[in-house]
């Protein structure tokens, strides 16, 4: 059985075939206790209109407002990143992507920088496509390339990004330019090393072997597991990131807010901190740091937009399949270093 | 390790890279140049203050109704901005406030036609650090289209004119025609519309709406055959007039009768009611800006504030001899009693009277009033006795209630002031002017009659100086 054959399938040739499988129990028992809360609730609020419910405190009014208009902007861009990265795994035959590719190492890379343009899906769905690409021949630096640009360099982000900044202060530009250099610049460094497959962590080649995780059966059944894979990774994160973002400017009073904003070290670093900590999707993260945008310097949200899409929790949890700590910890102080660059460029200039 | 898509295992592709060396001295490398990168611009940012990101204004809004702002955004949030710190060129009234961001300027007034403006913001700091920064932004404001009617030569045979032109600081230039039609008697503009009064060969009346789009005319149907007069508009949304019924004085159904129409609504005209609920015959009338109540003095003498749409009760405002003119803001009203002209607030009823300030030491004779946007200052046509020559001289000035400023007169002696309309923006007097009393000819269109040679002398109130005299009279803002 070839390779093409058995990550189709999702599955090691010597395994053996899984049974089918429906939907569990416990799934079922949980869509059933949803759709009831969701009745109950609807059920409560039809027979108790007289009562008059006591409303929320202002604080917690502004915090769901915040958070929820956060969601509302930002979830027909999940959807429509969830599908592309679909479509992009499962309907695209992989010559498509390696086709065309130059020899030049330089051009290479930067090629390999711009397939997040027909490979639109967030860092989420990078991972997983970056090993793909190295199983497909291509070298492990040229592989960080595509990770590291992909979640910025793809029509997804750079429309929700527009949409949030059009081109004010140079942000939409700090972002795709700064997003291609911090690609390229990693992919130059590492293509030095001597010993690619010594980045590499001792497990990825049993992940890769594992071919892809996302489920079992025909191409739609794949493509609606893995939606539901996605949907499942991408709507915890910013429910939590909107809440965390409401949080904020609830919580933390605003002259804090804007004097952190307003010091153009401080303004940064506190950036980056909370795109480490939220693990926000490249796709809704302009809508997410919108509502900071009028307290923070306009560098800090470039900055904020370049750290967050390749260096978060969630990222380096996913990284750490496929790279040694040693290369996450160098990746990330390039990334850190020529992200704070950029940010205090624009800064700077605009 | 990794299998090969054959079947045979192999590793990752190699790049150039030569040796662990290599490496670390890229990595290193770029390590080293990020970080005095960083360095760099981090101290150009600490030593530069604020900067302007974009400035936002509408220059149309901002020279057609107070209040308006200038919004200055910045890249990094502000320390408060103090008044002192807000320089204006043209000085324009302001309050300033600091939010984040964002620098609003509220203008307390409408700004100058056709305009450049100039705002500074000197001294800005981010509330992090004191590096100061001075913010500045430019923009041009709107011109203000203005209409004047020009009659035909008195038997020339050809149609009156409504003329109309942009007015800027500069002057009134690019004059076109937007409206003819024989013996038109008044006009006014409603939006985007003139309302035209005509006489018709039955010497009875015709309103019309004209649009300004595409010169479409819509004849209103009038409460019967009759004439109008005072007709007026506010703010685009609305026309009243006075209508008398023709036919015997005794028994007119109608006699100077107020009515009103809404454009917004169905094109009929409508009695506005008094206190009893009757309709309303007046002598003086005018709409209050900016929300459209009419403040008429009925022919009882009674001055009464009426909700034309009749949702809220009429307010008296007390007896007078006549109403001459509302302020921009809708405040103030002037009126006459038998002795004084009166500053009637039509907030709280009180009145003061005032007369026109010296002018060169010499206390002059008050005629027609203009009330400027705010505050006492006003326009006024006033008569000047020349001990010299032993006679009157009629001016027009700009009095701030200590002293009057010549703004017009007739040099030769030989001309005559007609009306005067004060810009709604204060920045200009329109003034009829006759420059020879003695050759001109009436054009015989009772009672709304004009000199044949009659002009409007386009006066900048706050210079005195002229920046248009054109042939033609009635002008509309």
């Amino acid at each position: 059985m070839s390779t093409r054959v058995y990550v189709e399938l999702g599955r090691r040739p010597d395994e053996p075939a899984p049974p089918p499988r429906g939907p569990s129990p416990a799934a079922i028992i949980g869509l059933v206790l949803g759709l009831l809360g969701i009745a109950s609730l609807f059920a409560i609020r039809a027979l108790t209109p007289e009562l008059g419910l006591p409303s929320l405190p202002n604080t917690a009014q502004d915090l769901l407002t915040l958070s929820i208009s956060v969601i509302i902007e930002s979830l027909p861009f999940v959807i429509l990143g969830v599908v592309l990265s679909i479509v992009v795994q499962h309907w695209i035959p992989d010559r498509w992507i390696s086709r065309a590719m130059p020899r030049n190492p330089w051009a290479r890379r930067a090629m390999v920088s711009f397939l997040g343009m027909f490979l639109p899906v967030c860092e989420c769905g990078n991972v997983p496509l970056a090993r793909g690409l190295v199983l497909r021949g291509f070298s492990v630096s040229e592989s960080m390339t595509f990770l590291l640009a992909a979640p910025i360099l793809n029509p997804v982000t750079i429309i929700t990004t527009h949409q949030a900044f059009g081109f004010d202060d140079g942000i939409l530009v700090a972002r795709l330019l700064g997003g291609f250099l911090i690609a390229n610049l990693i992919g130059w460094v590492f293509s030095k090393h001597p010993a690619p497959e010594s980045l590499l962590s001792s497990g990825f080649a049993a992940e890769c072997a594992a071919g892809e995780p996302h489920g079992r059966g025909g191409r739609w059944n794949r493509s609606v597991t893995l939606f539901v894979r996605e949907m499942g990774v991408i709507m915890p994160a910013l429910f939590i990131g909107s809440l965390i973002a409401g949080l904020v400017q609830v919580a933390v009073p605003r002259d804090v807010l804007v004097t952190l904003g307003s010091n153009p070290l401080w303004s940064i670093l506190a950036m980056m901190a909370l795109a480490f900590i939220i693990s926000v999707c490249s796709n809704v993260d302009a809508f997410f740091i919108l509502p900071f945008a009028s307290t923070f310097m306009p560098g800090s949200i470039a900055t904020f937009l370049l750290f967050g899409p390749i260096i978060d929790i969630k990222m380096l949890a996913l990284l750490r399949t496929t790279f040694t700590t040693a290369v996450l910890v160098r990746i990330t102080v390039l990334v850190a270093l020529l992200s704070a660059g950029i940010g205090l460029a624009v800064n700077y200039v605009f | 390790m990794i299998d090969d898509p054959r079947g045979a295992p192999r590793r990752p592709r190699r790049d150039s890279g030569d040796g662990e060396g290599d490496f670390q001295r890229a990595f290193t490398g770029s390590v080293v140049v990020l970080a005095v990168l960083c360095l760099v611009f981090l101290g150009l940012t600490t030593f530069q203050g604020p900067k302007l990101a974009s400035a936002v204004v509408d220059p149309a809004l901002v020279v057609q109704q107070p209040g308006q702002q200038l919004r200055l955004f910045t890249n990094q949030a502000v320390a408060q901005v103090a008044e002192d710190q807000v320089t204006i060129t043209p000085a324009a009234p302001f309050t300033v406030s600091t939010d984040g961001d964002v620098i609003s300027i509220e203008f307390e007034q409408s700004l100058h036609y056709g305009t450049d403006y100039v705002v500074e913001v000197s001294d800005v700091t981010s509330p992090y650090q004191e590096r100061p920064a001075t913010l500045r932004h430019e923009f041009r404001t709107e011109p203000e289209t203005v209409h004047l009617l020009d009659r035909a030569e008195p038997g020339s045979g050809e149609q009156d004119v409504i003329q109309a032109g942009e007015l800027t600081a500069e002057g009134l230039t690019g004059l076109v025609a937007v409206y003819r039609d024989e013996r038109i008697l008044d006009f006014v503009v409603a939006g985007q519309a003139l309302a035209v009064v005509t006489e018709a060969a039955s010497d009875d009346h015709r309103l019309s709406i004209v649009s300004l789009f595409d010169g479409a005319v819509e004849e209103i149907e009038l409460p019967g055959a009759g004439t109008l007069d005072e007709l007026q508009a506010n703010s685009g949304f609305a026309v009243g007039f006075r209508f008398t019924s023709a036919g015997d004085p005794l028994a007119r159904e109608y006699a100077q009768t107020l009515f009103w129409m809404d454009l917004e609504g169905a094109h009929t005209p409508s009695p506005v009611h008094g206190l009893t609920g009757d309709s309303l015959s007046v002598s003086d009338w005018a709409f209050v800006p900016p929300q459209g109540a009419i403040a008429a003095l009925a022919t009882d003498q009674s001055l009464l504030l009426i909700d034309p749409r009749g949702e809220d009760p009429a307010v008296p405002l007390g007896i007078w001899e006549g109403l001459d003119d509302i302020s921009a803001d809708g405040s103030t009203a002037i009126v006459r009693d038998l002795y004084d002209t009166i500053v009637l607030s039509l907030a709280d009823g009180s009145a003061e009277p005032f007369g026109p300030s010296p002018i060169d030491g010499v206390v002059p004779f008050g005629g027609e009033v203009e009330l400027l946007q705010a505050g006492p200052a006003r326009v006024q046509k006033v008569s000047v006795y020349d001990p010299e020559a032993g006679v009157f001289v009629s001016r027009v000035v700009a009095d701030d209630g200590v002293e009057s400023r010549s703004l017009f007169l007739s040099e030769s002696g030989a001309g005559s002031i007609d009306e005067i309309s004060v810009s709604p923006n204060g920045q200009f007097v329109a003034v009829e002017f006759v420059p020879d009393v003695a050759t001109a000819v009436s054009d015989a269109y009772y009672p709304f009659a004009r000199a044949d040679t009659i002009r409007t002398v386009l006066v900048d109130i706050a210079t005195g100086r002229r920046v248009a005299d054109v042939p033609g009279f009635g002008i509309a803002w």
